[in-house]
């Protein structure tokens, strides 16, 4: 298998995800916004800011399922968030692979626990991992890892393939929320504002989901609670969370005061242009804006 | 804002590394070892792209003189093959300051270079990491230029000096090591897999500064 296949690969199954999760919903992908009579959503994930030094692609994935025919077999909206680690090689893709795999698992099983969601982005990160294997030498991007025993040694240890992920989802009246790594997610609900998942501020080493298993991708924050309507859910990955610092609730305020059909984007546009040093990093960021029943 | 590498902020790894007679056998072949997978671990960090180096290795082997292994002289981390890094342990005494002198020079011109970075904040450290097996028993005390590659600092934070001795227990060698290093960062070896986690896991782990290198170093303590 040449370094092509194995993208071409990467990117079946990435299609094969998506059109899955279309043929049942509405599928929102890095930017966009929806509404249906239960919600209202709206997410964009960006590189960055302009001339930051970056990774040349987004490692950050950004994804929003909604129910626009109600069937109530279904959950009512998903969204998952993934940050692609850095520090590992070809995270963009394990981002994209765990969030589309919890996502479907989801929309196949919508009562799922947080270990099964988090299994099914595991085992897709796994899966493609095996075919990576398959006929190491010829497999090997020579010209993005020039060493045979560095690529032998990214497969055998799993510093490949990693990345946060932070999923949500609502069904039957009911909120589940599952964080791997430093996602954040905020919650507001009728009299009162909360911080579901923080960033950590302080440290550089973050749990993640990687394929091997053997590294501490235990879930900082698993939820699965009652839920009333309205309310609003936001979730982001760090760069969204060091940028906002400590104050992270104020980002209700401030996507208030953007307001238009999609304000994570207009928030990261505008943080891109004023604030490029606070958040120096791919940014997503994605509201969920569950309706008061009718 | 912590010290993170980047590609164009690489955090330079320096690695004196004990080549003298005494380390011949397992010894050596787990140091091999471990600077294998030390740059293997490295080369994996960051995005795809050969030009893309999150580290810079300087190693430096010492005896009973001390020399820069020649293809790795501050070289990015993704043009070193792994492969080609072998200690031999061929003979020798133990010469400390020989290689300390070395990596001093170096870490001066760098250190200047951070000075000048225009994103010095964020620039990580340069960490070294020294293991050897046997006291100092070449040239003059190495202390005082420990103290001086220490004393080196951008914005108050110095650089870190991370030391293995290897069956030291005990000993005026481990004494000596153990004030080469910066504080709670020398570990004990007593068996040759632990020499190749603490060169592997410290000389990748991206860490700046006493604090990071002590917590990376704790979890390599049985």
């Amino acid at each position: 298998m040449s370094e092509g296949d194995a993208t071409d690969r990467y990117l079946a199954r990435i299609e094969h995800l998506i059109a899955s999760l279309r043929a049942s919903g509405r599928l929102l992908v890095g930017d966009g916004h929806a509404r249906t009579e239960a919600c209202a959503v709206a997410l964009h994930s960006s590189i960055g800011p302009e001339g930051s030094e970056k990774t040349p692609v987004n490692q950050d994935h950004g994804l929003v399922w909604i129910n626009d025919s109600a069937d109530p077999t279904k959950p009512t909206w998903i969204t998952a968030a993934a940050d692609g680690l850095t520090s590992a090689f070809w995270s963009e893709r394990a981002a994209a692979l765990a969030a589309l795999a919890a996502a479907r698992a989801i929309l196949e099983k919508p009562g799922i626990d947080a270990a099964d969601c988090l299994d099914a982005a595991r085992f897709a990160l796994a899966d493609y991992l095996d075919d990576l294997r398959e006929d190491l030498d010829a497999t090997r991007p020579a010209t993005q890892v020039p060493f045979r025993s560095t690529w032998q040694y990214m497969l055998d240890r799993g510093a490949i393939l990693q990345t946060t992920l932070t999923v949500a989802w609502e069904f039957e009246g009911r909120l589940a929320l599952v964080v791997v790594g430093d996602g954040g997610a905020l919650l507001e609900v009728e009299g009162g504002r909360e911080i579901v998942s923080a960033c950590d501020l302080e440290t550089e080493r973050v749990n993640a989901l990687n394929p091997r298993g053997d590294f501490d991708d235990e879930p900082a924050v698993v939820i699965s609670r009652p839920i009333d309507r309205p309310y609003r859910l936001a979730l982001f990955t760090d760069g969204i969370g060091r940028g906002l610092g400590v104050d992270s609730l104020a980002l209700w305020d401030r996507l208030e005061a953007l307001g238009g059909d999609n304000p994570p984007r207009s928030f990261i546009e505008a943080v891109c242009r004023d604030e490029p040093q606070s958040y120096d990093d791919n940014l997503t960021l994605i509201l969920i804006d569950a309706l008061r029943p009718r | 804002m912590a010290r993170q590498a980047r590609q164009n902020r690489p955090q330079l790894v320096v690695v004196l590394a004990d080549d003298s007679g005494s380390m011949r056998g397992p010894k050596a072949e787990a140091a091999t070892m471990g600077l294998r997978e030390m740059i293997m671990e490295c080369q994996s960090r960051g995005p795809a792209g050969v030009d893309r180096s999150y580290f810079r290795l300087l190693l430096i082997s010492f005896e009973t003189l001390a020399s820069v292994v020649p293809h790795c002289d501050m070289r990015p981390i993704r043009e070193i093959d792994p492969e080609t890094i072998q200690l031999s342990a061929m003979g020798g005494s133990t010469n400390l300051t020989a290689a300390l002198d070395i990596a001093y020079d170096r870490l001066l011109a760098h250190i200047a270079e951070i000075e000048k970075h225009p994103e010095r904040d964020r620039h990580p450290l340069p960490i070294v990491l020294i293991f050897s097996d046997g006291e100092h028993n070449e040239g003059f005390d190495p202390r005082p230029v420990a103290e001086r590659i220490k004393a080196l600092a951008i914005d108050g934070e110095s650089v870190v000096i991370a030391a293995a001795g290897i069956g030291l227990s005990g000993g005026f060698g481990e004494m000596v090591l153990r004030t080469i290093a910066s504080p709670e960062c020398y570990v004990d070896i007593r068996n040759v897999s632990q020499l190749s986690a603490f060169i592997s896991s410290v000389g990748s782990s991206g860490a700046s500064g006493s604090k990071a290198v002590s917590s990376v170093i704790k979890k390599l303590q049985p």
